[in-house]
C-alpha cells in the first residue's frame, strides 16, 4: 500500500482497509469501488466493486507522493481511527476499565 | 497481467490463472466458476466449468486477498457474480443482460442481471480506458 493517508481522507481509508485485509483477510475485502470496501453481510444486489488492489492508486507513482509525516499527533489520529474502527470493543472496555478506577479513586 | 488465483476449501484447492477466469456464478452454498475455453485439440468442454464448494462471498474474499495488491481485472457484480472486466463485450443495463467473450471468441450470456451494477460496471470500464488512455499519453510525453 502505498501510505499517502494524512492528506487524503478517502487515501486514509484505503491504507486502513489494506491492513486491515491484510491481517484479516477471511472478515473483509478490498473492494475499488466508491464505497471503498464491502464486507460479505452488508454486499447487496445493487453493489458493484472491483476485487483487488484499486488500479487508481495503482497508477500513482510512489515518487508523486508526498512523504507521509511522522509527527506524533498525525499518526495518534490515525491509530485512533484505525483502533475505533477495527478495534473498538477493547477500546471500549479500556475505557471503561478507566473511568471505573477513576470513580472508585474519587469517591 | 496474468496472476495466479488459488481458490481453495478444506478438501481441495483450485490454482487458475486471471486469464483463464471468465466469470463465477452462485450457486447455493457452491460456486460455478467458468474458465475459457481450453484448448481446442484436446477437446474437453468439462473442464471449462469447475464447482467448488464455497459460497460466492468466500470466493470473492479469496480473490480480493490474493490480487491486493495488484492492478485487478476481477469484479464482483451483484450478490451472484464475479466477472473478469477483460472480457466484456457488451452491457445492456436496462435489458439486464451482460455478454463475454474470451480471447477463443466463445461468448457467456448473463440474464436477469440487476441494473445498477451494471451501470456501475459500464462506468468503471469507461474510467479505466481514460486511465489507460492518459497512461499512454504519459508514456509518449516522457519519450519525447
Amino acid at each position: 500500500m502505498i501510505g499517502v493517508a494524512p492528506y487524503n481522507k478517502e487515501a486514509d481509508a484505503f491504507e486502513i482497509l489494506g491492513r486491515a485485509t491484510a491481517t484479516r483477510p477471511q472478515k473483509s475485502y478490498y473492494c475499488a469501488s466508491k464505497e471503498s470496501w464491502k464486507t460479505e453481510k452488508n454486499f447487496s444486489d445493487e453493489d458493484f466493486c472491483i476485487l483487488g488492489y484499486d488500479p487508481i492508486r495503482q497508477a500513482l507513482k510512489a515518487e508523486d507522493l508526498p512523504p507521509v509525516p511522522d509527527g506524533f499527533f498525525s499518526n495518534l489520529k490515525r491509530r485512533l481511527i484505525y483502533l475505533g474502527r477495527y478495534h473498538y470493543i477493547p477500546l471500549i472496555i479500556t475505557l471503561l476499565l478507566i473511568v471505573i478506577v477513576v470513580m472508585i479513586y474519587l469517591s | 497481467m496474468r496472476q495466479d488465483i488459488i481458490i481453495y476449501n478444506n478438501t481441495e484447492l483450485y490454482r487458475i490463472t486471471t486469464d483463464e477466469f471468465v466469470y463465477a456464478k452462485a450457486s447455493g452454498n457452491y460456486t460455478e466458476i467458468f474458465l475459457t475455453h481450453p484448448d481446442k485439440d484436446k477437446g474437453d468442454m468439462q473442464k471449462a466449468t469447475l464447482t467448488v464448494t464455497l459460497q460466492l462471498g468466500k470466493v470473492a474474499v479469496l480473490i480480493a486477498g490474493q490480487l491486493l495488491h495488484s492492478m485487478s481485472p476481477i469484479a464482483r457484480l451483484g450478490n451472484s457474480y464475479i466477472l473478469n472486466m477483460d472480457y466484456v463485450f457488451h452491457i445492456k443495463p436496462r435489458e439486464h443482460q451482460l455478454v463475454l467473450r474470451d480471447w477463443s471468441g466463445r461468448t457467456y450470456f448473463l440474464t436477469g442481471l440487476p441494473e445498477e451494477p451494471l451501470r456501475k460496471l459500464k462506468s468503471a470500464l469507461v474510467a479505466r480506458m481514460a486511465r489507460e488512455e492518459e497512461d499512454v499519453t504519459a508514456e509518449g510525453e516522457k519519450i519525447e
